[in-house]
């Protein structure tokens, strides 16, 4: 028996092994100019209109695999697990700077890309990628004050706002700890890339004290400023632009303590497996025409100065989408914190919430 | 007789090989990640550390286990309350017996989620329950239910309920019916035949209906991610966090295995206590 039941298993395991190790067919591993049958696109969700993955697929003859991740984190944890070789993923700013240093991405072959001009010139460079390698970025944006003009009436200039006890029960702020202190850090002075023990724990006191205030943690806030509900809150500028498309009652700004701002950006991690492909698909999307769809989709800031020209003023008027140059150069890039400052962080933030 | 050992173990096989895949091997792996070293970014060294333990014996997380012990607790016995009559009518119910049991089962051919968000227009200040209250003059003003314990509450036996009902209907169902008519012979009446026989025997089922009810009910972070707006905390958050935002597997590992060890405690519990309570009772 004991024979049997090993064979057995050696037998288990030797297919799980080789169900892991699917064949590759690898032609276009290195890019060699060959369109795959296939492409792996990893991308954030609510964030890519399906027309547009239709039309590539047609072109070009590309069938498509489109999944979705909803933070940053679940994302690095599955490009981490390398069960999948995605082909195109879109992660934030710094978590570009994570890939790389962990060696999960590689470096993207700019010949191939020649649309990439359209890029406007203060969205190159980016401190995460200073050489222009590895990323090219996909939208970008604000975490700034959404607010409902008609209970609000002076448009907001500071996080200070969010404590105003008019606004008992209608204050939104984001779910991520790190978003809530970048915030809290930025609105107590602080530096919120490198936060020392004791500015943390004053956070976490802070937030303890907006809680009351709030309506609830919500970073997809639409639906709560659309209706009313929300009358003021920590929120994405895309948000504000999307609510303001059904509620022209809401509006954004930056406030006086700076805000942060933020991009997501296409990358093409090491172990894809189409690469020539994926750089064909990047090329695609920064097509003026294609990226104006995107925006007119999910109006959050594009980088694509041409595709912006085209857009219509009533998309370019979306609250946050174009910003004063002396509110953005204020902006701070937030940064992942080290794993001890993010664990004491999250301590913080959950003890805000039990207590 | 070796020959029929040998068959027995081979038939057996699968349910080893199940075991072992996915329940054994995924447990150690938890236990032994649990004792690794955390460095971050969702990566462990494999250096035995029992920091992850010391930090999920904090304060804080006995806060957060005691919340979602007490809210389950609470649903599971509320779900007892409601299920009880609803399966004793459904088993009695005769030829429309199966229909009902489809209805009870339809919700599930739906995604929680989904029917989450419907109590969330339900329970909205400006929502339909708040709205009806406002017109028919009930209240002024309108009632906060969600983002509060009770949409916790609701949320979990709306979503756990079902769980209850089919247990109890199925021990109600198997009732032998001779005892209640020696019950009423012996000149019972139908209450006093319901607390001494009818309850009683049913029992079991309520017991199973309770296990199945309280956990999952403790260990899931749905309800009060979209009930409460992510403003109160089961301890299915804080695991949920710890893997997903903090990126601890060590710390994540560390809960998940004392949850289990503490579900698993509470059952043996409960089925110590009502073992030999059953015995008494039937005697």
């Amino acid at each position: 028996m004991k024979g049997k039941l090993i064979i057995l298993l050696t037998v288990l395991v030797a297919t799980l092994v080789a169900c892991s190790e699917n064949g590759t067919d690898s032609s276009d591993a290195k890019g060699n100019g060959k369109l795959s049958d296939e492409l792996i696109v990893f991308n954030w969700s609510e964030y890519m209109p399906q027309e547009i993955l239709d039309e590539f697929e047609e072109e070009f003859g590309v069938d498509i695999v489109y999944s979705t991740f909803s933070s940053n984190q679940e994302m690095l944890a599955k490009i981490n697990a390398g069960t999948v070789s995605y082909d195109v993923v879109v992660p934030s700013d710094f978590y570009v700077n994570r890939l790389k240093e962990q060696e999960l991405i590689q470096e993207i072959n700019f010949d191939n890309i020649p649309n990439y001009k359209n890029i406007s010139d203060e969205w190159k460079e980016l401190p995460f990628d200073p050489d222009e390698k590895y990323s090219i970025p996909y939208m970008y944006g604000y975490d700034g004050i959404a607010y409902n003009k008609e209970k609000v009436d002076e448009p907001p200039t500071s996080w200070a706002d969010l404590w105003n006890p008019a606004y008992k029960g209608h204050v939104i702020t984001m779910e991520e700890p790190k978003e809530n202190f970048n915030m809290l850090l930025q609105y107590l002075g602080y530096d919120h890339t490198n936060p020392t023990e004791e500015q943390l724990k004053e956070g976490g006191e802070k937030l303890k004290e907006l809680v009351p205030n709030l309506l609830s943690f919500k970073s997809t806030p639409e639906a709560e400023f659309v209706s009313g509900e929300a009358w003021i809150g920590y929120a994405y500028s895309g948000a504000a632009a999307v609510a303001w498309k059904e509620n022209k009652n809401v509006g954004f700004v930056l406030p006086k303590e700076g805000g942060i701002r933020w991009t997501d950006n296409m990358v093409i991690p090491k172990n894809a497996e189409h690469k020539y492909t994926a750089e064909v698909f990047i090329n695609y999307l920064l097509r003026p025409e294609v990226s104006k769809k995107l925006s007119e989709a999910y109006p959050y800031g594009n980088p694509n100065e041409a595709a912006v020209e085209m857009l219509d003023d009533s998309i370019k008027n979306s609250p946050g989408l174009i910003m004063p140059e002396e509110k953005i150069e204020k902006t701070d890039w937030g940064k992942p914190l080290r794993p001890e400052k993010k664990k004491l962080m999250n301590r913080y933030f959950q003890k805000a919430k039990v207590e | 007789m070796i020959r029929n050992i040998r068959t027995a173990y081979l038939m057996l096989s699968p349910t080893v090989f199940w075991f072992l895949f996915f329940l054994i091997i995924p447990v150690s792996m938890i236990a032994v990640i649990s004792f690794a070293t955390n460095i971050g970014f969702g990566d462990i060294l494999y250096d035995f550390n029992i920091e992850a333990y010391q930090s999920a014996f904090s304060s804080l997380y006995a806060k957060a286990i005691l919340q979602s012990l007490w809210w389950s607790i609470i649903a599971t016995v509320l779900c007892g309350i409601i299920a009880y009559p609803f399966a004793y009518f459904i088993a009695n119910a005769g030829k429309w017996k199966n229909f009902l049991l489809l209805l009870v089962m339809v919700p599930f051919w739906t995604n929680l989620l989904i029917r989450l968000y419907s109590w969330i227009v339900l329970m909205n200040n400006q929502g339909v329950i708040n709205n009806i209250l406002l017109k028919t003059g009930i209240i002024d003003e309108p009632i906060k239910m969600l983002y509060t314990p009770f949409a916790v509450i609701v949320g979990l036996v709306y979503g756990f309920l079902p769980f209850m009902i089919l247990p109890i209907y199925a021990s109600i169902e198997q009732l032998n019916k001779t005892y209640l008519e020696a019950a009423e012979d012996l000149g019972a009446n139908p209450i006093k035949t319901f607390f001494a026989v009818t309850l009683p025997l049913t029992f079991p089922g309520v017991l199973s209906g309770a296990i199945m009810t309280f956990v999952p009910a403790i260990s899931v972070f749905v309800v009060t991610d979209l009930l409460t707006g992510g403003r109160l905390l089961m301890i299915g958050n804080v695991i949920r966090d710890a893997f997903l935002v903090e990126m601890n597997w060590p710390l994540g590992s560390a809960i998940s295995l004392l949850l289990m060890i503490l579900v698993l405690l509470s059952m043996i519990t409960l089925m110590k206590f009502t073992s030999s309570d059953d015995e008494s009772s039937l005697l």
